[in-house]
């Protein structure tokens, strides 16, 4: 131990480049194919999934989100906020699903699978975790709220949007926005404690 | 009941990570105090993992997605921009023409393009196009390291490291499929498009024959097959794997995400922290060289769980009846919860035991946990380990701010300028605080000389 150096740091991974969202949608709105096809990219897989936890129907859900591509594509000139494309998005839709739904009146949608076996009797959020059927569990809390606080909940959790924005995505009062989504967490995690605890 | 000085809020935007530092700790240390916080930041974390894992495990939309969506759009997209080229009738035009055409669509479209096209079509550089050879090769001018999505069915895939300034395919004893690369988010899609009409059917997947794939050094392969195996080797690059009964093996990647069905994975030379491994029924091997901070999820039904590496971050492994088998290099040092109906562990590690469930080793910074049914967890040192007090001893000295304290792995913290002694090739995680300034943290690795780390704090901005 005699000579004396800088030490060598763990660097972070570098970010990777990526276009700002307001370029894209300039260059769709004038025509650019690219940038079409590089929101589509960006943005299909969240939409497919939102979709999909609404509908529970794979195939109906990718038809949504092609209808919502259609819809968006024909209405970017009207987006007010090309830096926040997800709310705009996610609103259309969500209108799209009301209207799946709609079509559909009378049909159920398809029901969440079986329930799974009680593993524990004292559940915590760490032994869900542990639960190698974690996700599954998940899937069936989620089929099981009620499509508005589920769709609230979720564009909250999973896809990051902020109170505001689920608020411009649902047109309902912030204090709804943020009522609906503390119930939906509460149920989740009561249905998730179950599951786990066999409570 | 929460109490004032609780913040739900706050609370979700540390568990998402959107907290400045200050705040961060500020409400770790409420948290920490309050038992109703404790376990909303329980739940909140849960939550943010299991969404994270969902939003991982989700493919990408499948190509017919994008071409179905293209010949609907003119029907309501006339005019989108004043004075815009009307891009979409010209493509309408041109599917309606594929669906005329039959046979002959794809090349039709191919020489009746638009002058900007939806996809790239790149035949190979060096010869003419000719669909019915079975050897094809097609290369695309790239700026550096791109994100390069495969799918095949049962055609095995090559990832290679190769020139910076391109992407080559070569598919060899293919039926005359047409190589295509298309544009997407940070890089290409890489489409094999069989002879005669299949453009809105969901082509792509490649039935037989070998893709070989040429990308620079850094790139990012994404690649899905049914039956086919995938091999990367030396892209060093984050790597995500789909298979369901081909084999997976990896060499010197970054990241990686793998799932198969009953595909083996092996992986070695990892160079990045985190590893999601998924397989059923197959075997998974995975040699880790990053130090200290990794992210490993590992998840099996029936089959083996292998992880070689260095242990001070997180490792979360699942089998059913598979067995689990921790080769530990340092510096590792960690807590080690086992949950097992059945099995049983064997420690070659000497281990300290905390509970009838609970292990720890070295400093505890890292957690891991192994849950099993009937499978077996051994932990043991990795082959060339060195026990601590045969590697000699190191120092590092910390200086920066006068009055600012330091604290290294969590301990009590100190006044600077300090000094640390640890064993050559410990690491330690050594955080910098003093009011009025943003705190700093880096990992350091003890070596055998004396090392000087110096830090220049930055002054307290606002928390975004």
């Amino acid at each position: 131990m005699t000579a004396s150096r800088s030490i060598a740091l763990v660097a972070p991974a570098e970010p990777r480049p990526v276009a700002l969202e307001s370029v894209l949608v300039a260059r769709a709105r004038g025509g650019d194919p690219q940038a079409f096809r590089a929101l589509f990219e960006r943005h299909a897989p969240p939409l497919r999934r939102f979709l999909r936890d609404l509908l529970r129907d794979a195939e109906a859900a990718d038809e949504a989100t092609q209808e919502t591509f259609v819809r968006a594509f024909r209405n970017l000139a009207a987006v007010r906020d090309p830096d926040r494309l997800a709310p705009w998005l996610f609103g259309i839709a969500r209108h799209v699903f009301h209207e799946q739904l709609r079509a559909r009146k009378g049909m159920a949608l398809p029901a969440p699978e079986g329930a799974p076996e009680p593993v524990d009797a004292a559940p915590t959020p760490e032994m869900l975790l542990l639960h190698r059927e974690a996700g599954g569990l998940l899937e069936r809390a989620l089929a099981e709220l009620p499509e508005e606080r589920r769709a609230a909940l979720l564009l909250r959790i999973d896809h990051g949007l902020e109170y505001e924005e689920i608020r411009e995505v649902t047109g309902w009062s912030l204090a709804k926005v943020k009522n609906e989504i503390h119930r939906a967490r509460l149920e989740l995690r009561a249905r998730l404690a179950k599951y786990v605890g066999g409570a | 009941m929460m109490d004032r000085a609780c913040n739900r809020e706050e609370l979700e935007a540390l568990a998402r990570g959107r907290l400045s530092p200050e705040r961060s700790e500020a409400a770790i240390a409420h948290a920490a105090a309050c038992a109703e916080c404790q376990r909303e930041l329980s739940w909140l974390r849960a939550e943010v993992e299991l969404m994270v894992g969902r939003a991982a495990r989700e493919l990408a939309p499948p190509e017919r997605m994008w071409l179905a969506l293209v010949p609907q759009l003119p029907r309501v997209a006339p005019g989108l921009v004043a004075g815009a080229e009307p891009w979409f009738r010209r493509t309408w035009l041109v599917a309606v023409a594929l669906v005329v055409a039959g046979a002959v669509a794809v090349v039709a479209l191919a020489r009746q393009r638009p002058p900007r096209p939806i996809v790239t079509v790149a035949p190979a550089a060096d010869q003419p196009r000719r669909t019915l050879e079975r050897d094809v090769t097609a290369t695309q001018p790239v700026d550096g390291p791109v994100r390069v999505v495969i799918e095949t069915s049962s055609a095995d895939v090559t990832v290679v490291a190769g020139e910076r300034q391109r992407l080559k395919v070569e598919l060899t004893d293919g039926n005359g499929e047409e190589i295509r690369f298309t544009p997407i988010d940070g890089g290409y899609r890489v489409d094999f498009v069989a002879p005669g009409v299949r453009l809105f059917d969901g082509h792509g997947r490649l039935a037989s024959g070998s893709v070989r794939v040429e990308v620079p050094e850094g790139s990012q392969p994404v690649v899905s097959t049914t039956s086919g195996d995938v091999n990367v080797q030396g892209v060093h690059g984050d790597g995500k794997v789909r298979t369901t009964s081909g084999d997976v093996a990896m060499e010197g990647p970054r990241d990686i995400d793998v799932q198969t069905t009953s595909g083996d994975v092996r992986v070695t030379d990892q160079r990045g922290a985190v590893a999601r491994v998924r397989t059923s029924s197959g075997d998974a091997t995975i040699v880790s060289r990053a130090a200290g901070e990794v992210n490993v999820e590992l998840d099996a039904t029936s089959g083996d769980l292998d992880w070689t590496g260095s242990l001070g971050g997180r490792l979360a492994a699942h089998t059913s009846s598979g067995d689990v088998k921790l080769h530990l290099a340092p510096p590792s040092g960690f807590e080690l919860e086992l949950q097992s109906a059945s099995g049983e562990l064997h420690d070659g590690l000497g281990m300290e035991r905390l509970n009838g469930r609970k292990w720890r080793f070295g400093n505890g910074a890292g957690r891991a946990v192994v849950r099993t049914a009937s499978g077996d967890l051994s932990v043991d040192r990795a082959e060339g380990w060195v026990p601590a007090k045969e590697r000699g001893m190191g120092r590092i000295r910390i200086e920066t701010v006068p009055w600012a304290m330091v604290q290294v792995d969590g301990r009590t913290p100190m006044r600077t300028p300090a000094a640390i002694d640890g064993a050559v090739g410990d690491r330690v995680h050594i955080m910098i605080l003093q009011s009025g300034y943003q705190p700093r943290a880096v990992d350091a690795i003890f070596r055998e000389d004396d090392q000087r780390l110096s830090f220049a704090l930055e002054p307290d901005r606002p928390d975004r």
